[in-house]
């Protein structure tokens, strides 16, 4: 990790949402991995915001990330133009277990709304490995769909839901795959979806994998402002840092609230 | 021109005026990826307990205008642990390390301050009588002037390395740093963070779990520059800065005002290389001045009277 001065490439909005090319020296990062960013528009807002990565063209210099303006960070992050300065501190986090995982495995991988962002990222890397998961993509309604269209371009089978019904099969996106039996699952999205997907799968033989979120301040582990609870090999409770120990982390190791 | 940034507090040599905060620092070794920790003054480590404390239930902080509330709740691996894991590696590191502690009862603290005095990487002592998101110790201590004059004589009996006690804003720290000065505080921090609050009206909740967390930032470096300002009024001992410095400029009004040195803490969070910016700013200031030491400016204000 490190600190790295982007200038912005292109800035695409939709929506709620900007796509955001940034243009700097930055070191590789594995899917599931994040970075602090942060305008330089001063001290309001004060802290940098973790994004994950989208998408990286290490050789070309280009990264990628998709933000939703949900609050005053995120809505200064999606303001940004072409030229403007901004700071990341990164690739920061662990990742998506995908050294785990061999061609024969039935692979899921499960997004809602802006969690979908890194798992794009993800199935281009499995992609890579010539592994062929499934996608599985909810929203509220159809506007809040995103990346249908560059999913689908990897030749990835992709099921939508919608809690509306505007698009694919009414209701949550786990309406989508109760039935499966898969080997893995990675999943991100809001915190009662992870939990419904962990819940679902919490059986031997599946390897469940989720990406959390928390506040954080400083995002490479010092300020322990994002430690949930998790169980280590023999139960016992302890805080783990989402920000180093995770983001990722096997949803039978994390206490769900 | 060369340019001497060292500073001297409590006969120990300090590189540079530019401290580390405790519980922005970890254990000192977090920084590698972004700069060689010993071109810093000096690191105050993570807040240290007799027996590992795992800290608050999240949500631990919350953002407000220019700073932010904490309320981690002195989250640390214990002293034990701390000894045996990390203590020989700072060993190495040449810069002075810090060794904040707490305790929620005064034997908690003697006995820490035994046991860190007895530390060989461990050059001064910093009591955290000051936080104010714990259930015990911490802000009770602090705020009530008789009860620091207890604790600190307590702990000064037993150690011989310098003993530095980091004040709360919250009460009268005029004279809670006379009662730390009296009771043979060989210098002073100030401050602490400064008790808080911020409610979801939405969902009626608390930000922080624990209610009540702890505002730093930026926020909060005037009102800091202030009561280190008053605290210099009140006793003779060397007075350390701390609150919402980050850039160099926060840090000389610190030394202007006459502290001996100043910490940084929160902007550690939302830009790790800080410490190398404010070293930099630091020389480039001096230069700008025709001043080639440290020495020369920390506390140029004391016989200011002149208003802006």
């Amino acid at each position: 990790m490190k600190v790295v001065d982007f200038t912005v490439e292109r800035a695409k909005r939709f929506n709620l949402y900007c796509e955001l090319v940034l243009r700097g020296d930055f070191k590789p990062s594995l899917p599931g991995q994040f970075y602090m960013l942060k305008g330089d528009w001063g001290y309001h807002p004060l802290l940098p915001r973790p994004i994950s990565v989208m998408d990286e063209d290490v050789k070309d210099g280009k990264i990628f990330f998709l933000i939703k303006n949900v609050g005053e960070g995120s809505r200064r992050l999606t303001e940004l133009k072409r030229g403007d300065k901004i700071s990341g501190t990164g690739p920061l986090g662990n990742c998506f277990p995908i050294d785990k995982i061999s061609n024969k495995d039935f692979v899921a991988i499960v997004g809602g709304g802006v969690g979908v962002p890194p798992l794009y990222y993800l199935l281009k890397k499995l992609n890579e490995n010539g592994i062929k998961p499934h996608f599985f993509e909810g929203a509220k309604t159809k506007g809040d769909l995103i990346l249908q269209g560059k999913i689908r371009k990897l030749g990835c089978d992709l099921k939508l839901a919608t809690e509306d019904g505007s698009c694919g099969k009414k209701g949550f996106v786990t309406e989508l795959f109760k039935w499966i039996n898969p080997d893995f699952i990675f999943a991100c999205g809001p915190y009662e979806m992870l939990k419904a997907i962990a819940k679902t799968f919490d059986k031997d033989g599946v390897n469940c994998y989720v990406s959390l979120e928390e506040r954080m301040a400083c995002g490479y582990g010092i300020c322990l402002g994002c430690s949930v609870r998790t169980y280590d090999e023999r139960s016992n409770e302890h805080f783990e840092r989402v920000c180093c120990e995770g983001p990722i982390f096997d949803s039978k190791r994390v206490k769900w609230i | 021109m060369d340019i001497d940034l060292s500073t001297e507090i409590c006969g120990i040599k300090f590189k540079n005026p530019v401290l580390l905060a405790s519980g922005c620092a970890g254990y000192g070794e977090e920084f590698d990826p972004f700069f060689d920790i010993s071109i810093v003054g000096g690191v105050c480590l993570k807040g240290l307990s007799l027996n590992e404390n795992e800290g608050n239930n999240s949500p631990r902080i919350w953002e407000t205008p220019s700073g932010m509330i904490n309320a981690i709740g002195l989250q640390n691996i214990g002293v034990k642990r701390f000894l045996k894991e990390k203590a020989s590696k700072l060993r190495k590191i040449e810069t002075v390390f810090i060794a904040n502690f707490y305790g929620s009862k005064i034997d908690d603290y003697v006995e820490l301050a035994k046991i860190l005095n007895d530390e060989e990487s461990i050059k001064v002592l910093e009591m955290n009588i000051s936080c104010p998101n714990v259930q015990e110790g911490g802000i009770q201590f602090g705020s009530d002037p008789s009860l620091v004059y207890k604790i600190v004589s307590s702990c000064k009996r037993v150690v011989n390395k310098p003993l530095w006690v980091k004040l709360t804003p919250y009460g009268e720290i005029k004279k809670t740093s006379k009662s730390a000065y009296e009771a043979g505080a060989d210098a002073l921090v100030a401050i602490n963070t400064i008790p808080s609050m911020a409610i979801d009206v939405e969902n009626f909740k608390f930000r922080v779990s624990n209610k009540v967390g702890g505002l730093s930032g930026p926020a909060i470096h005037p009102i800091a520059l202030k009561m280190v300002y008053d605290v210099l009024d009140e006793v003779p001992i060397p007075v350390i800065g701390c609150g919402g410095v980050s850039k160099a400029q926060d840090g000389v009004e610190f030394l202007l005002i006459g502290a001996k040195a100043f910490q940084v803490g929160t902007s550690l969070f939302y830009n790790p290389e800080t410490p190398v910016e404010i070293i930099e700013g630091l020389k480039d200031y001096l230069q700008r001045k025709s001043l080639n030491s440290v020495s020369d400016i920390i506390g140029k204000m004391k016989n200011n009277k002149l208003g802006g």
